[in-house]
């Protein structure tokens, strides 16, 4: 079976933040464009962005006051990179309005197949190039045992300077 | 002829005058004063304390200094009934930024949400603005310490130095002569506090149950601490100050 390979799940919130995205595709592009403009409302009220611990928390607590109303049924990974204390940092979130800080994660199908992967790649302090190694071995897992055909993957690399796009 | 607009807070003049707004700040201005000064390490903040009687239980409420989060405090100039409802209203607010985005709530943000409910009521609800000036000090990650005064227009602006209520203009002036952009210190800080508290107070000389002192600054850890001044502190403070005092009160009695 083969689907659409062009659709970029992974959104920009701010220059140093992204979210990765994976549910259903109207609450997806609805709780991801509405993350998106809350920030952009806090960044034009206040003059400065608002902090990517911040808005990891923010979306968690619109995950958490949705579920019991009218549930957003999305699972995210927020990632940035946070100037004030220089750090990278990775946030696994999911519908039910669950947050925690991790090295490494992963959402649907793919955490099936990649968490051993990612698991045997992961080390502390790990280099850039070999966070990208882990990645594609993840992806390669995914495109050998997985039923679905994904050849086309995008990765985005959060760093203090920005955020580049790759295609794998 | 003023008389006939001033009757409700949603007109204006045909000067261009609310008047009911400047009348909230004449009720301000009979008020005890109270001063704010920024220094290099943390935020001082003195008031005079009109209420004063052996027989005030101090130890259950504040007159002049409330705390309104763990990293921010303010200072009340005016009618105290319509400061516990601003104060309240600011806590309120403070709670519901850290609930939503768990981290303390800017200084300049919360300051906004406070103005911009007493802007509200100086253009609708036909009811009387607030008739009270605040001067918050506290510290956030993006400005570090700040001092903010806001009066009872809505309109606040941030401030190195800043006094209101009773005298305040006498008191202002003291502090441009005196205020050192960059080189005040807390212990200055607090020194020129009590000098321009005693020469706008209305007695001659300062003492410990008129006033009221707090500081916002950090601790070893970092984290930020409000500190009222106990009785003994204050004491201790003007004993400190006692010098400067004496010739401030030569200045007073030559002039």
């Amino acid at each position: 079976m083969k689907l659409k390979d062009n659709e970029d799940k992974i959104y920009h919130l701010d220059e140093k933040k992204v979210m990765a995205i994976a549910g259903d595709t109207c609450d997806r592009e609805r709780f991801a464009s509405f993350i998106q403009r809350n920030l952009d409302w806090y960044k034009y009220k206040n003059g400065y962005e608002l902090d990517l611990d911040a808005t990891a928390e923010f979306t968690r607590s619109e995950l958490a006051t949705a579920i019991r109303k009218g549930p957003y049924n999305v699972n995210l990974l927020i990632a940035g990179y946070d100037d004030k204390s220089e750090k990278a940092r990775l946030y696994w979130l999911d519908y039910f309005g669950t947050l925690q800080e991790v090295k490494k994660g992963a959402h649907g199908y793919a955490n099936y197949f990649t968490s051993s992967v990612l698991d045997n790649h992961y080390k502390a302090d790990m280099t850039l190039e070999e966070g990208k190694e882990a990645i594609k071995a993840g992806v390669q897992v995914l495109q050998k045992r997985f039923m679905m055909s994904q050849p086309k993957f995008v990765m985005k690399i959060i760093t203090k300077d920005g955020t580049q796009v790759e295609e794998i | 002829m003023a008389r006939r607009y001033d009757s409700r807070t949603t007109i204006f003049s045909p000067e261009g005058r609310l008047y009911q707004v400047e009348y909230a700040m004449g009720a301000v201005g009979q008020a005890g004063s109270a001063v704010g000064i920024l220094a290099d390490e943390g935020v001082v903040l003195a008031a005079e304390k009109r209420i004063t009687s052996k027989l005030l239980d101090i130890r259950k409420s504040a007159e002049k200094m409330y705390k309104v989060d763990d990293h921010l405090a303010c200072a009340v100039a005016g009618i105290t009934a319509d400061a516990n409802i601003l104060i309240n209203y600011a806590r309120l607010e403070a709670a519901r930024y850290t609930y939503a985005y768990d981290e303390p709530i800017p200084i300049e943000q919360l300051l906004r949400v406070v103005c911009d409910l007493k802007q509200g009521y100086t253009q609708f609800g036909g009811l009387r603005p607030f008739g009270v000036s605040f001067l918050y000090a506290g510290w956030d990650q993006h400005f570090g310490f700040q001092l903010y005064q806001s009066d009872p227009s809505g309109n606040y602006c941030g401030w190195k130095a800043r006094a209101i209520g009773a005298n305040s203009q006498a008191a202002q002036s003291i502090l441009d002569s005196d205020y050192k952009v960059g080189k005040t210190t807390l212990q200055k800080a607090k020194l020129l506090a009590i000098k321009v508290l005693s020469k706008t107070m209305d007695t001659t000389a300062p003492s410990a149950e008129k006033l009221e002192v707090a500081t916002v600054t950090k601790d070893e850890a970092g984290n930020v601490v409000y500190h009222v001044f106990t009785k003994a502190e204050l004491e201790e403070l003007l004993e400190e100050a006692k010098e400067m005092l004496a010739e401030v009160a030569e200045e007073g009695a030559d002039a």
